[in-house]
């Protein structure tokens, strides 16, 4: 009883702090740095309150299944275990209530904390709105071979999907988070990922992101890492009407690397907006972030990347790039890498380009009898092949593949 | 084979190719030589088909057909070939894929029978001796942080994979080591036969040592100055190109 109230007080206590930061809607002012180049305007005049939920049949869900994976199906957030496959040993899989039950410490101060929520309004959203949330655990010295796939599935207009993830010391784990928008109307999901990564763990990680056509797609990814862990993402954003990414790592202690690639196919008018931050803290952290673009039709996107070195963060090793390939004369692309520097002993690049389809390179293959059509798509695959070829799994190259197929016909 | 009938030829109005006549038949080897800026280049690019050049008056007939029109791949699959002076490199797009991709497009076009990848591979690792690249480069992006000989090189292996009827070499021998020259000379060399022609581009005569062709030709200022034997190459290293220019003068004065 008495353990109860404690937890009722630990989460109002997070509820109203988020709810403060939600109250102040100057956090969507589309006039503000963070908005400039995305339409929060638009999205600040729509609800999302007619709570729609599409029938589903829930036997296609398989269909989604990856090769080789231990699959769990998120309905809207919240985990269903009869669709799901078995917890596998050395890890634990529950409700976020449950985890502020039954563990104290790193995990538990960490909950809700490795996400700004300070710099992110929808990472606050989330808090005020998730109803189950999923809390992973992966033992210490566990290696999990088979990638654990987090299917998300929604059906209602608006879903709140939130999790954390904790790899304790040596564990080494594959996740691959996917997001299937299956409803009808105007819908919006907003996703909190907050993952936690003790001495030594190594976690590869893949994002999927398919919404439909008029689906907003907020995601929050924020990452804390500790003494030599590693981790290693790919954000793929397939399709969706608005993409809104922000992604945040914290290299906190030494030894750390950090991986992170991007890859958004947006067409139409679609809109895709990756923020992403990489924190350096400590000394001897390494980071490379990478995050390839194209867009066709009248789609627009924003890269915003930022690498952040904090003075006491001597000896690091970091590098970001950002490359657009436009496929048509009116898709829009704004794209600013920064560097922000305290310390002095560093190695720091960053870049980016935005472009079109070479056409010297194009000329080149047709001089070989390789027809136009036929060049420009070996030439947009071999763009993303720099992404898709850090993915290991065929699988998931064969679903994202025929999206890129598309992306040039709707060019 | 080939046979350019008064070309002319232009890029943003500016002209660049002056009334071309020149026929090429099979199995002949002809050298175009010529100063910096006469046009080489350029009349390569309007014979492979590069959209950018506009052609303004006269004809291309290769094999009797007229070409003007025509896309670069199909001139490609009929059997032209150029071997680029500045060639592209496509970061992202592993060479043998691309060659591969090529030479089944020509078959495909030609309704021949495709090769799969390890008829292909055997296929390569013989020709990369040809050309003399180790097999590393066939396993690396297109023309992606090779040397300038290298390059050429590659160019090369291209050429001997795709067999065309017609290769134009834009200055392949410049960038090319002593030794990769009568490597890349004997490779071209064992590649000609009476149906095979070529177009050579050079500034030198060093690599006609080797090749033995059977005209050569002066290009100055857009149009073909000059023709005669290989003693012609000889004399303009000698003496340069301005003699021509001052015969031309009096020719036309007379
Ligand atoms: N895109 C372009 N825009 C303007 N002028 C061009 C363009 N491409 C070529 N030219 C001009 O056309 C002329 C012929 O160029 P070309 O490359 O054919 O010469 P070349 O005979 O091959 O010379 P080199 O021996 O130096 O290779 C040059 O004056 C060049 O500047
Ligand atoms: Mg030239």
């Amino acid at each position: 009883m008495e353990n109860q109230v404690v937890e009722f007080s630990f989460f109002d206590e997070i509820n109203k702090k988020a709810n403060i930061i939600c109250d102040d809607k100057s956090k969507l002012n589309p006039k503000s740095e963070r908005w400039r180049f995305t339409p929060i305007r638009e999205y600040n005049a729509l609800t999302f309150s007619n709570l729609q939920n599409t029938n589903i049949n829930l036997d296609s869900i398989q269909s989604y299944r990856f090769k080789n994976v231990i699959l769990f199906v998120i309905m809207n957030g919240k985990i269903d275990l009869q669709l799901s496959d078995s917890i596998p040993n050395g890890v634990q899989i529950e409700n976020l209530n449950k985890m502020a039950q039954n563990y104290s410490g790193r995990i538990k101060s960490s909950f809700t904390k490795i996400s700004n929520i300070q710099e992110n309004y929808f990472s606050a959203e989330n808090i005020t709105q998730f109803n189950n949330g999923l809390f992973i655990n992966v033992e210490s010295n566990i290696v999990i071979e088979k990638p654990i796939q987090l299917l998300n599935i929604q059906t209602e207009t608006n879903s709140f999907p939130r999790f954390l993830i904790n790899g304790e010391e040596n564990s080494q784990f594959n996740i691959i988070e996917q997001y299937i928008n299956l409803t009808k109307s105007e819908s919006k999901s907003n996703s909190v990922v907050e993952i936690s990564l003790q001495n030594g763990s190594n976690l590869n990680h893949i994002c999927l992101q398919n919404g439909t056509k008029s689906h907003w797609n907020f995601y929050s990814l924020a990452v804390n890492q500790y003494k030599n862990s590693l981790f290693t993402s790919s954000i793929i954003s397939l399709s969706g009407k608005r993409i809104i990414n922000d992604i945040n790592c914290n290299l906190i202690e030494e030894g750390v690397s950090t991986d992170i690639s991007g890859l958004y196919l947006i067409d139409n008018n679609s809109h895709c907006d990756n923020h992403t931050k990489i924190n350096h803290i400590a000394p001897f952290t390494y980071s490379n972030e990478n995050f390839k673009g194209i867009i066709s039709g009248e789609a627009s996107g924003v890269f915003n990347g930022l690498i952040k070195v904090l003075p006491d963060a001597q000896k690091i090793n970091s590098s970001l790039t950002n490359r657009n390939l436009l496929l048509s004369n009116d898709s829009k692309m704004n794209s600013n890498p920064q560097l922000e520097i305290y310390a002095d002993d560093v190695k720091c690049s960053h870049g980016s380009t935005i472009g079109q389809i070479d056409g010297e390179a194009l000329f080149y293959m047709q001089s070989r009898g390789i027809s136009k059509s036929n060049a420009t798509k070996i030439l947009v695959k071999g763009f993303a092949d720099e992404i898709l070829n850090k993915i290991k799994i065929k699988s998931i190259i064969d679903y994202i593949e025929p999206k890129i197929e598309q992306l040039m016909r709707n060019s | 084979m080939l046979n350019i009938k008064n070309l002319h030829a232009s890029i943003e109005e500016k002209k660049i190719l002056k009334g071309i006549n020149l026929i090429v038949n099979p199995g002949e080897l002809h050298v175009i030589m010529g100063p910096n800026g006469a046009g080489k280049s350029t009349l390569a690019s309007v014979l492979t088909g590069k959209d950018k050049f506009n052609i303004d008056n006269g004809e291309i007939l290769f094999d009797g057909q007229i070409i003007n029109e025509l896309p670069p791949e199909e001139r490609a699959c009929k059997g032209m070939f150029m071997s680029f002076q500045y060639p592209i490199a496509i970061p992202g797009v592993n060479n043998m894929y691309f060659l591969k991709e090529a030479l089944n497009s020509q078959k495909k076009y030609r309704g021949e029978t495709q090769l799969d990848s390890i008829d292909f591979l055997g296929e390569m690792k013989t020709k990369l001796k040809y050309v003399g690249l180790e097999e590393s480069f066939i396993h690396r992006p297109v023309n992606d942080g090779f040397s300038g000989g290298e390059k050429k090189r590659n160019e090369i292996l291209q050429m001997i994979t795709l067999e065309p009827k017609l290769s134009i070499l834009d200055e392949t021998d410049s960038g090319l080591d002593i030794d990769a020259l009568k490597i890349i000379s004997e490779g071209i060399n064992n590649f000609r036969n009476k149906d095979r022609s070529f177009i050579l581009i050079t500034h030198y005569q060093r690599m006609l040592d080797y090749l033995k062709p059977d005209f050569v030709h002066v290009m100055i200022q857009g149009e073909i100055v000059k023709s005669g034997d290989k003693s012609l190459a000889l004399e303009l290293e000698n003496k340069g190109y301005s003699w021509i220019l001052n015969e031309k003068v009096e020719t036309s004065q007379s």
